[in-house]
C-alpha cells in the first residue's frame, strides 16, 4: 500500500531524513513514534506531496507520490499537527468548501457533510463559526475535513497533541471505528504507549532513521525483553557470575547491586533458560531469576537514547 | 475503474467559489466600497454644484465635463492604486498565516488553480468597486459629453490596471510568508514599476534629442541639415509598459484634454510631430494602438506573472532529485 524508500532530506546541515524506509500494508493502522525533531513530519510531508525528498521515493499503490501527486490525491487525506481552519466559516461550510476542493458536488457534498460531522460527533455544531469551537472539536473538524473525499489512505500528524483526555479517548475512538471501515491510518506521535493502545503495527524513527517496526505484539515483546534481567547470586560468586555473563553473546551490559546483578539481555526466553542452565553448570548459586515487566517507555527511551552502531538484535 | 472514480468531477473552482460566496458576505467588503465611494463622492458633488452654478449663469461648457471626468478617473485610478495591493498581497500570505495552505494543496486542486481562484475572486471585487463608482462617473450624462460605450472603455481600461497590479499582489503574497511584508513588496515594486515605466521613453528620447542636439550643434565631420536626424522615435513605444501613460492615452482618446477653448490634446498621438517625437505623424499606427497595445501587454505580463506564481506555490516544484551529502 505504502512503500517508504531510501528517503533523505536534509534542511541545511541538518539530515532530518536519513536513508528511510518504511511499508504499511492496506487495513493497517499505522503508529509512527519518534521524539521532536526524529522525522516524523518531514516523512508525513513527502508523503502527502508538500514536500519534496532529496532523495529516494514514496509509492502509494505502486505509483510514485511525487509524479501522480494529483491522482493520488484522491487517495490519500492528510490531518497536519496544527488546525488549518478557516475562523469565519461554520463547520459545515468548512466541509463544503474542501468537498468542492475535491470536486465533489453540492448536492453529494450535502449528504457527505452531515454523514462526515455525525462520524465526529459534531452534528450539533454543523452552524458554529469554526472559531467557536473548543480544541477538541477543531481536531475532530480537521479529521472530517481529511475524510471528505473518502481517502484510502489516512496521514494523521500528532492528532491527539494537546487534547483533554476526553477528546483523546474520542478521538481514539472515531480511529478505531475508521481503521475498521478498511481505511490505511497512519499516525504519528511521540508517545508510544498512546499509539501502541489503538494501533496494529508500530514504526520508531530516530535521527531521521526507522530503527524499529512490528505489530503491536512484536513491539510489546520487544519492550518486555528491553527490561533488564536480574539475577541475584552468592556474594562470592560474583566473579565467577562476570565470566560466566562475558560467554552469553546476548548480554549486552551488566551492573551489580550487592550480589543482584542487572543485565541487558537481548535474548529469547529459551536464550534465558541456557543462561540460568550454565550459571548452574558452573556451580553459582542463583537465589532468583527474574526479568523486571517492560514497558514501551522504556523500550523507546533505550531505542532513541542508544548510540548508532551498538548492537540490538531487535534492530532493523 | 469503479463507478465512482468515473463519476464526473466537478470542475467548479473551490477557491473562488468560496470566496465568492462566503467571503463576499462579510461586511469587510461592504465597508472598503463605502470608504472608496466616500473618498470619491465629495470631488463629485463639490464639482456637481460647481457646474449646477455654472449652468445657471450659462457659463458652463463641455470642457468643465470634460476636467470632472478626467479628474475623476484619475482620482479612482490612483485610490485603486492604493486598495489593490492592500487587498490582493494577502491572498495567498494570509493562507500560509492561518496554515491553511498546506491543506489546501494535498486536495486536487493545483497550485495553478488555486492562484486562478484567488487572483479571480480578487479581479471580480475590484471590478465591483469600479462599477460602484460609476453612478459618480455617469453624473456627467446629464449634460452630455461623453457616450456609454466610452465609459465602459474608460472602466475596462481601469480593470486591466487593476488586473495588472492584483498580480503582483498574488506574486509577493506566493513568494513571502507574511501579509505585510507582501504588502510592503507589493506596493514597493508597483511605484518603482510605475515610475520607471513612465519615465524610460522620456530618458530613451532624451537620449536620442542629445545625440542629435550635439551633432547638429558641432558639425565636425560632416554638414548636418537635419536637427533630428536619429530617428529614436520608436523608442516611445516603451512606454506602452506604462500603466500611467496608457491612462493618459485612453483619457485623452475619449474625453480629450480640453486646454483651450476648441483645443484638446487626444493622448500620445498628440506627441508626435513635435519635439518629443519629430518624425511620427499625428496619423501614425503604432501611436494610435497605443492603449491596445498596452492592455495586451499589461494583460501578458499579469499572464505571466500568475504562472510564475503557481510555480512558486508548487511545493514539490521540479522534478529532479538533489544529490544528498548521506554523512
Amino acid at each position: 500500500m505504502i512503500e517508504i524508500k531510501h528517503l533523505y532530506k536534509r534542511y541545511g546541515r541538518f539530515l532530518a531524513l536519513n536513508d528511510f524506509s518504511l511499508n504499511v500494508g492496506p487495513g493497517e493502522l499505522f503508529g509512527f513514534v519518534g521524539s521532536n525533531g526524529a522525522g516524523k513530519t518531514t516523512t508525513m510531508r513527502i508523503c502527502v506531496g508538500l514536500l519534496k525528498a532529496d532523495g529516494g521515493e514514496v509509492l502509494i499503490e505502486g505509483k510514485d507520490m511525487l509524479k501522480n501527486h494529483r491522482e493520488l490525491a484522491e487517495k490519500v487525506g492528510y490531518v497536519p499537527d496544527y488546525f488549518g481552519v478557516y475562523k469565519s466559516l461554520t463547520a459545515s461550510e468548512y466541509l463544503h468548501f474542501f468537498a468542492s476542493a475535491y470536486g465533489i458536488y453540492r448536492s453529494d457534498a450535502d449528504k457527505l457533510t452531515a454523514e462526515l460531522l455525525d462520524l465526529v460527533n459534531l452534528t450539533n455544531k454543523k452552524d458554529t463559526d469554526v472559531n467557536g469551537l473548543s480544541r477538541g472539536m477543531k481536531q475532530r473538524l480537521c479529521l472530517a475535513r481529511g475524510l471528505v473525499h473518502n481517502p484510502d489512505i489516512l496521514f494523521l500528524d500528532e492528532p491527539a497533541s494537546g487534547l483533554d483526555p476526553k477528546a483523546r479517548y474520542e478521538l481514539k475512538e472515531i480511529l478505531k471505528n475508521l481503521s475498521s471501515m478498511g481505511k490505511t491510518i497512519i499516525i504519528s506521535s511521540h508517545i508510544l504507549p498512546e499509539l501502541a493502545e489503538m494501533c496494529t503495527s508500530v514504526g520508531i524513527i530516530d535521527k531521521g532513521h526507522l530503527v524499529l517496526q512490528g505489530s503491536i505484539e512484536e513491539i510489546h515483546r520487544a519492550a518486555a525483553m528491553s527490561s533488564p534481567l536480574n539475577i541475584a547470586v552468592n556474594e562470592e560468586q560474583i566473579d565467577e557470575a562476570f565470566e560466566c555473563l562475558k560467554e552469553n553473546p546476548y548480554v549486552q551490559k551488566v551492573t551489580s547491586q550487592g550480589s543482584i546483578l542487572k543485565i541487558v539481555f537481548t535474548g529469547t526466553k529459551e536464550n534465558e533458560s541456557e543462561l540460568l542452565a550454565s550459571f548452574v553448570r558452573s556451580g553459582i548459586m542463583v537465589s532468583s531469576f527474574y526479568r523486571e515487566e517492560g514497558s514501551l517507555e522504556s523500550l523507546f527511551m533505550q531505542i532513541v537514547n542508544t548510540k548508532p552502531g551498538k548492537p540490538e538484535p531487535q534492530r532493523r | 475503474m469503479s463507478t465512482e472514480e468515473k463519476k464526473k468531477k466537478n470542475k467548479k473552482n473551490a477557491v473562488l467559489y468560496k470566496e465568492m460566496t462566503i467571503d463576499m458576505k462579510r461586511p469587510k467588503i461592504v465597508i472598503i466600497m463605502l470608504l472608496l465611494n466616500l473618498f470619491i463622492a465629495p470631488v463629485a458633488i463639490g464639482f456637481f454644484i460647481g457646474i449646477l452654478i455654472a449652468s445657471m449663469n450659462g457659463v458652463c461648457s463641455y470642457r468643465v465635463l470634460a476636467w470632472y471626468l478626467i479628474v475623476m478617473v484619475y482620482l479612482e485610478a490612483s485610490v485603486l492604486f492604493f486598495i489593490t495591493p492592500a487587498i490582493t498581497a494577502g491572498s495567498i500570505s494570509l493562507e500560509k498565516e492561518r496554515q491553511t495552505l498546506d491543506v489546501l494543496l494535498t486536495t486536487r486542486m493545483t497550485p495553478w488553480e488555486i492562484i486562478k481562484g484567488k487572483y479571480g475572486s480578487n479581479l471580480i471585487f475590484l471590478s465591483l468597486m469600479v462599477v460602484s463608482t460609476f453612478p459618480l462617473l455617469a453624473l456627467v450624462f446629464i449634460y452630455g459629453g461623453i457616450s456609454f460605450i466610452q465609459l465602459i472603455y474608460l472602466g475596462l481600461t481601469l480593470m486591466v490596471f487593476i488586473a495588472f497590479i492584483s498580480c503582483f499582489g498574488i506574486f509577493f503574497s506566493t513568494l513571502t510568508k507574511n501579509t505585510i511584508l507582501s504588502v510592503i513588496l507589493t506596493y514597493l515594486f508597483v511605484s518603482i514599476y510605475m515610475t520607471f515605466t513612465l519615465a524610460l521613453p522620456f530618458i530613451l528620447l532624451g537620449g536620442v534629442a542629445f545625440v542629435n542636439d550635439w551633432l547638429y550643434n558641432t558639425q565636425t565631420y560632416i554638414t548636418i541639415t537635419d536637427e533630428h536626424l536619429i530617428n529614436g522615435d520608436i523608442l516611445v513605444m516603451f512606454g506602452t509598459f506604462s500603466p500611467i501613460l496608457t491612462l493618459f492615452d485612453v483619457i485623452g482618446n475619449t474625453i480629450g484634454y480640453q486646454i483651450g477653448i476648441g483645443e484638446s490634446v487626444k493622448g500620445m498621438i498628440s506627441l508626435c510631430e513635435t519635439e518629443i517625437m519629430p518624425h511620427f505623424t499625428r496619423d501614425n499606427i503604432i501611436v494610435k494602438s497605443w492603449t491596445p497595445i498596452s492592455l495586451v501587454e499589461m494583460s501578458l505580463i499579469s499572464f505571466l506573472v500568475l504562472r510564475l506564481s503557481a510555480v512558486i506555490l508548487n511545493p514539490v516544484k521540479g522534478k529532479k532529485k538533489k544529490k544528498v551529502n548521506k554523512k
